[in-house]
């Protein structure tokens, strides 16, 4: 009876990789259709036509800062640069105890205003507002501490125009970035409530006056591993979410939303360690529920490029940070798994997301374990097991690799090493540092070792990110 | 599995390095294009033969482009030459062709409404009727570039009948005709009025574009859409009036700040702004006590840019409507213009 049971979820576990990995197969490719049609539009239409338009919708774009006197001043030149007709930058200062206000309002000049704002999302209390026009419209808000969602609601109260860019004060913003996102909302600006960017990791990259001059792979493995796991996530996922309106998440470090959608539904939830996949899926609900037409879309050339843990120890507090939100956004929207009323994410996405990727690190340790007991026993014939594995192991790395072809339309890292240390990740990240992020996000789910609020990682400022140039 | 993934592997290997070679192939052949051309303008020598394949590569048409929105005169004139010589635009017009894929098609199409003369407007005009959106709104913009006045109706009539999107990129292309323009959109919105087909967006956007030339004989067309039933064509009407600058302008603004739509109230208070007369300064000052938040706060804009608006918003201060006062308060100190002993301290209200 015990070989039977220990046969069967054996089979089950190993069975329930090949299904991800068809799944994942399956998204790569809707993502490749998906973003030729996206390249298209990019190339003939006609979208810089955008940048001296009268008609182009203004940007707030939202910076929430929390001790980042280091490199602040650096981040807001950095998106003041952006190619856009108009647009203000809201930097809300959440508390810090060192001097990043000081240093705002001595670089840019900055007045005390008593802005009379729509005070429509509930905060932490704000000390005061400043503003400058120099070098483009600044307005920075004091308030109490609050951690990231606080801070940035407080910047979507504050917001004058329409559109609110959420992001975070520690990226850097590709120049055309807002106006590769904000033709899908000029495209159809009735349905547009939100627009998601590719984010992608800045370790290694060569940067210079705040602007990515050469993208390379990064030197180390830890971080040679996120890159790919960035552009299976950006590259060849969402492309193919977005493209039946599923988009289960917009990254935080680059989402542009109707500022009214972000209103209606509370703006975004203090305290929740993943306040971006939170907001995401209420508003997919606020719009399903009233049966209203909406669309939540993906924008893959709007790039921003972000620093991306480059030692184990914050790798491993991201993880179980990110796995920790997962489950908390499970848990808020079970009413959603296989919700027909819910379309796309309620029937695909979402599903989709539970099954693959919050009980991932469940299945896959319980696989660690039954598998070698079941072989050992004699349950399951160890050629099979041994097939099977490599099968699942043979179609992630199959996937991975279609994800970096689709990801060379971007033209990215086309030097022969480069391209020879990703084919290498490719094949050696399921072994090790694979296993590791599973234990760090079953130990999410059991509890232990998350961190709050800001979290902790080390950043050295958008000036010194990158390779020194 | 393992076949798939090997050969997965090898073709992005494979592709890396083409895409490599292909960049530099690029880089090199771009140079000798703007090297040729250069040596040719300078010189003022036309070659007796022009090889056959840089009619058809793209880095030439691209080089040639460069080279005529850059140089006018006689240089330009030479640049017009060139183009006939080198008989780019007989390759381009095989090239937009339906057999060929769409990205051939729209790449040639792209270099195409560039370089065309105007020995090629009946054949951009024949573009407008294609089946594809994207050399459907490249041929508008050609025929803007060429000021083909007579096609901007065509263009219009086809706003009514395609997606929001081709609408917002059609439109794009109208304020490049110039004034020219201004009667035949006039005449269509008076038509399109009358017309069942009309859709909002057309006549909206052909309101917007009428602004953006800022012609005065506009101007009774878009006094009329302010008075009309749909929101729209009012919103449109008001931001394009503040272009124009007459009085009949500036008294239609004032009655449109009593519009039922705030957006038209927020629009029209705005618009007074660039007619930058400050006798309206008074009561522009009336709108900080507005019920909407956008209203208000174009109001107190609109004051910080009129001639006399700052003392309408330093009297609004001593408003007993605390919204009037705030709106005015911060635009004071955005202007830096806070009177001594008054707070820029901060005071939250909800919309």
């Amino acid at each position: 009876m015990i070989h039977r049971i220990i046969a069967v979820a054996s089979v089950g576990v190993l069975g329930y990789f090949v299904l991800m990995q068809l799944y994942l197969l399956t998204l790569a490719l809707i993502s490749a259709f998906a973003l030729d049609k996206e390249r298209m539009l990019e190339r003939f239409g006609r979208i810089d036509d955008m940048l001296v338009s009268d008609v182009s919708p203004p940007v707030s774009i939202v910076l929430p800062a929390y001790n980042e006197e280091v490199g602040v001043v650096e981040s807001v030149r950095s998106v003041a640069m952006i190619s856009y007709p108009r647009f203000e930058i809201v930097v809300v200062n959440d508390g810090s105890n060192d001097g990043t206000l000081q240093k705002l309002i001595d670089t840019f000049n900055l007045v005390p205003v008593p802005l009379p704002f729509r005070a429509n999302i509930p905060t932490a209390q704000v000390g005061q507002v400043y503003h400058s026009t120099r070098p483009v419209s600044i307005t920075v808000v004091d308030k109490l501490n609050g951690g990231r969602a606080d801070a940035l609601n407080a910047g979507i109260n504050v917001a004058r125009f329409p559109y609110v860019m959420l992001t975070d004060a520690d990226v850097l913003i590709d120049g055309k970035a807002l106006v590769n996102a904000m033709r899908h909302v000029v495209e159809d600006r009735d349905r547009t409530v939100a627009v998601g960017g590719n984010i992608r990791p800045l370790n290694g990259c060569v940067v210079k006056f705040g602007h990515i001059v050469e993208a390379n792979v990064p030197e180390s493995f830890i971080e040679r591993w996120q890159l790919l796991e960035y552009v299976r996530s950006f590259v060849a996922a969402r492309p193919a979410w977005a493209s039946f309106n599923g988009l289960p998440l917009v990254s935080g470090a680059f989402g542009i939303y109707l500022r009214e959608a972000v209103v209606n539904v509370g703006g975004l939830t203090s305290g929740h360690m993943g306040e971006d996949m939170d907001l995401t899926m209420r508003i997919h609900r606020y719009y399903r529920s009233r049966g209203e037409p909406y669309r939540m879309v993906y924008a893959p050339s709007a790039v921003v490029w972000t620093e991306v843990p480059s030692t184990r120890q914050v790798l491993r507090r991201q993880r179980i940070r990110w796995h920790r939100g997962l489950m908390t956004a499970v848990h808020d929207f079970r009413s959603s798994f296989f919700n027909p009323h819910h379309g796309a994410v309620g029937m695909i996405s979402w599903p989709a997301m539970v099954l693959f990727e919050y009980l991932a690190p469940i299945i896959e340790m319980a696989g660690y374990l039954i598998v070698p007991i079941a072989i050992i026993l004699g349950a399951v014939a160890w050629e099979n097991a041994l097939l099977m594995l490599a099968l699942a192991f043979l179609a992630g790395a199959f996937t991975s690799l279609i994800a970096l072809l689709l990801d060379e339309r971007y033209g990215y890292f086309n030097r022969p090493l480069a391209a020879l240390r990703l084919v290498l990740i490719v094949f050696v990240e399921n072994f090790g540092l694979r296993q590791q992020t599973v234990w760090w996000r079953v130990r999410a789910l059991i509890g232990g070792g998350s961190t709050h609020g800001w979290g902790d990682m080390q950043r050295r400022g958008v000036a010194n990110l990158g390779k020194a140039s | 599995m393992a076949t798939a993934t090997l050969i997965a592997a090898l073709t992005l290997v494979a592709v890396k390095l083409a895409h490599r070679i292909i960049l530099v192939g690029r880089g090199v052949r771009s140079a000798i294009y703007i090297a040729a051309l250069g040596e040719m303008i300078a010189t003022k020598l036309l070659p007796s033969h022009m090889p056959r394949q840089w009619a058809r590569d793209r880095l030439f048409h691209q080089a040639i482009i460069d080279y005529r929105r850059l140089l006018s005169g006689e240089d330009g004139e030479f640049v017009d030459e060139l183009i006939k010589r080198s008989k780019v635009l007989p390759s381009l017009r095989r090239c937009i062709q339906p057999p060929w894929l769409h990205a051939i098609r729209l790449r040639a199409i792209g270099s195409y409404v560039e370089l065309a003369s105007q020995q090629e407007i009946p054949h951009l005009r024949s573009l407008l009727t294609d089946r594809n959106e994207f050399v459907r709104f490249h041929a508008a913009h050609g025929l803007g570039r060429l000021g083909d006045v007579a096609s901007v109706p065509l263009i219009l009539d086809l706003c009514v009948r395609v997606r929001a999107w081709e609408v917002a990129k059609l439109a794009d292309s109208l304020p490049l005709f110039g004034r020219e323009a201004v009667y035949p959109i006039c005449r269509w919105i008076d038509l399109a009025w009358q017309s069942p087909n009309s859709t909002e967006q057309a006549v909206a956007e052909a309101a917007r574009t009428l602004g953006l030339i800022g012609d005065l004989d506009a101007e009774m067309t878009l006094l009329e859409l302010l008075e009309s039933d749909r929101r729209e064509w009012r919103i449109a009407a008001a931001s394009a009036l503040g272009r124009i600058g007459s009085d009949s302008s500036r008294f239609a603004l004032l009655r449109a700040l009593r519009n039922e739509s705030w957006e038209v109230r927020a629009r029209s208070v705005r618009a007074l702004a660039y007619l930058a007369d400050g006798s309206v300064a008074p009561i522009v000052s009336g709108l900080l006590s507005d019920s909407q938040w956008w209203v208000r706060q174009n109001a107190a804009e609109t004051l910080g840019e009129l001639p006399g608006g700052v003392v309408e918003l330093t009297k609004a201060l001593e408003s007993e409507d605390h919204f009037a006062a705030d709106a005015a308060r911060n635009q004071l100190a955005e202007l830096r213009l806070l009177p001594a002993g008054v707070s820029p301290r901060l005071s939250v209200e909800t919309q």
